[in-house]
């Protein structure tokens, strides 16, 4: 049997090595291992001895993975009635560029989606009525906990969204 | 009846013949291919890869996710109506198994489970820890956690099989599994031997020992039953994964998907094999009680009222953390309702019907009986979810194939979502109410059995015990659902 240095096998030679003993200086050359000491068993499990490693860091990534803030625009924003119950809820929101002037003549949707899957979303828009300033209604439908997302397109064409978590929505 | 005799066609025209679903045309020959297991389960393997990917590296928000939808929607939804309608056919297709068949052809096993611990109560804390969990975290409406769940499972199955033989993490270990062992004894369908005189006459019993290679009697080529249920003694779904592993295995052709009459297995105590006397198994009473009360304690979670017994708890223990808040309502729930009630019902029972058993067996044995009762529950809470949520899954597959740059299937359609409320409230109560039927006649034939003599005295206490689950069910039904990933301590 040959171990080759090539790519994806040095973890599995060096382990062999290991294992056999193998002197340092044949480290990154093809071996004859037969010739070396002892039979050779090729166990299924050191095929597989990175896997778990792999999928550690693959799910690492996606712990790693959330939507980053890489927008031009500031928001804040006003729900009323407070604390806001079923029925119909006022958004105002308050968009500012990074210099801090009002961001005019964007385009605002609302959507509000409930924090259990299997609930249709609430949709809205918010309209400007003065420059950065918007505002929408929403029919929160049932109490719990809603995540308002605002998907906003400014003025100069590029895209921007938000989350906001609208907590504890109390029955009528 | 023996094997070679055996003749398909006067069968189906049998009235007096059960029903045998390996022997319909076209789906019995489906499920009497050895690899149909197999082939099941690689479609579940992949929406399982595809619901951890997503979850992990998908939207956050429950609701676009596939990992959420698909979990806490229509797998626990299709999960009880397949088993009310057929079995245990989901243990049959469990993706989990196909990732240990594979790994076991590079790890074998050496170790048997210890035999202090062969039996329930590791599952049935795990079962009660995974609602418990449930709840405290909120895993309805976190596609990483939901994620991180089924990759947990993934590594539990390997390394318990991995170290232990046979069906380990499916018999003592898997709470997902006693939660389907539990419900599939309503199942109208039971894997069972079709005549025990070939049975009788068998030497090799394959069932439960393997096919064995004609050679060598150490090479098995078909396993036998991994769960120690021996086909000729088995009474019920108890631990029974529908793997059919028996089917294949038995050389007369002698096992069948046979039809029984839901909940008929409850009604009475033979000695089961792989599993004994119900009535001795405090284990599988305390598996019974968790299903049952646990069903409404899963379901309070997600009404209005459960909040205000949470904040009211909260200012009288002083604390501001949800977990101890928590702790107290499933102890409450899960531990000290199901004592009282059924101790209260024991003694009752015993004391009007003169029926000598103890306090405690007499508990164990009617425990069963609420079983009906807990799966009616379960129906209409996870029928709830499923019916109304329904369509979901098309905007999320949309919007989870969109997000890959591949706008095949066009915008998400979000306002697809399933049957109206009203529309599903009806079949609710129907879940319920043929529960409270189920758990009456149950607790009829028990106390007959008990006290022939005054069985309505035996029986009447342990009705009022179903009514007042019921009760609890139809009131928590009707609830406004009220759903909130945090605790609100103001």
């Amino acid at each position: 049997m040959r171990i080759a240095p090539v790519r994806g096998m040095r973890t599995k030679s060096c382990q062999a090595r290991r294992l056999l003993k193998i002197p340092n200086e044949y480290r990154g050359t093809a071996v004859q291992l037969s010739n070396l000491r002892g039979p050779v068993v090729h166990r299924p499990s050191e095929r597989f001895s990175r896997l778990p490693l792999v999928t550690f860091l693959l799910l690492l990534l996606g712990a790693c993975h959330r939507e980053g803030n890489t927008s031009k625009v500031r928001v804040s924003y006003e729900i009323t009635p407070q604390p806001v119950r079923v029925g119909q809820a006022s958004v105002a929101l308050h968009l500012k560029d990074l210099s801090g002037k009002p961001a005019s003549n964007a385009h605002i949707n609302l959507e509000a989606d409930m924090a259990h899957p299997g609930m249709a979303p609430i949709f809205g828009e918010a309209k400007e009525d003065a420059p950065g300033e918007y505002r929408g209604e929403i029919d929160f439908n049932m109490p719990g906990d809603w995540v308002l997302l605002v998907h906003g397109k400014l003025s100069d064409g590029s895209n921007f969204e938000r989350q906001i978590a609208v907590e504890g929505v109390e029955g009528k | 009846m023996s094997a070679d005799s055996y003749n398909p066609a006067v069968d189906l025209i049998d009235d007096d013949a059960p029903f045998d679903l390996l022997r319909v045309t076209g789906i019995g020959a489906l499920l009497r291919w050895r690899h149909c297991r197999t082939i099941l389960q690689i479609p579940l393997l992949v929406i399982g890869v595809i619901m951890i990917l997503h979850g992990l590296l998908g939207p956050t928000l429950a609701p676009k996710n596939l990992a959420t939808t698909l979990t806490w929607l229509h797998f626990r939804g299709l999960l009880v109506l397949v088993i009310l309608a057929a079995g245990n056919f989901f243990c049959f297709a469990c993706p989990f198994v196909l990732v240990r068949n594979v790994a076991r052809k590079l790890f074998k096993p050496r170790w048997n489970w210890p035999r202090p611990l062969r039996n329930k109560w590791i599952s049935v804390g795990l079962f009660a820890g995974i609602l418990f969990v449930y709840e405290l975290f909120h895993l309805w409406s976190s596609p990483w956690w939901t994620a991180w769940i089924i990759v947990g499972y993934f590594a539990a199955i390997l390394i318990i099989d991995g170290l232990f033989k046979h069906a380990t993490f499916c018999k003592y270990v898997c709470p997902l599994g006693q939660f389907n062992f539990a419900a599939s004894l309503l199942s109208p369908l039971e894997v069972k031997v079709r005549d025990q005189q070939v049975c009788g006459g068998c030497s090799t019993k394959d069932c439960i020992r393997g096919t064995r290679a004609p050679a060598s009697d150490l090479v098995v080529i078909q396993r036998g039953c991994e769960l120690a249920l021996f086909q000729p003694l088995k009474a019920g779904n108890m631990d029974c994964t529908f793997c059919l592993d028996c089917v294949h295995a038995c050389p007369h052709d002698n096992v069948g998907i046979m039809s029984r009459m839901p909940a008929s297995e409850l009604m009475s105590d033979p000695a089961r094999s792989g599993v004994g006397f119900f009535s001795r198994r405090k284990d599988l009473a305390a598996l019974a009680i968790v299903f049952t009360f646990g069903a409404l304690v899963n379901a309070f979670g997600m009404v209005s009222p459960v909040y205000v017994v949470e904040r009211w708890l909260s200012r009288l223990m002083h604390v501001s953390d949800r977990a101890p808040v928590l702790g107290v309502i499933f102890v409450f729930f899960l531990l000290i309702e199901p004592i009282v009630l059924m101790g209260i019902a024991a003694w009752l029972s015993r004391k009007w019907s003169g029926c000598q058993r103890p306090v405690v067996p007499t508990a164990v044995r009617y425990s069963y009986a609420l079983v009906p009762l807990g799966f009616g529950m379960w129906l209409a809470h996870y029928g709830f979810h499923f019916f109304t949520g329904l369509l979901t899954i098309v905007p999320v597959t949309q919007s989870a194939v969109a997000s890959l740059g591949w706008n095949i299937l066009g915008d998400p359609l979000w306002m697809w979502t399933g049957i109206p409320v009203r529309f599903v409230q009806p079949i609710e109560l129907g879940f319920i109410g043929l529960g409270l039927i189920g758990s009456f006649l149950v607790t009829r034939r028990l106390a007959e059995d008990d006290c022939a003599e005054h069985p309505l005295r035996a029986f009447v206490p342990w009705a009022v015990v179903c009514l007042l689950i019921c009760a609890a069910s139809v009131w928590i039904t009707f609830q406004p659902m009220e759903m909130r990933a945090t605790f609100m301590m103001s």
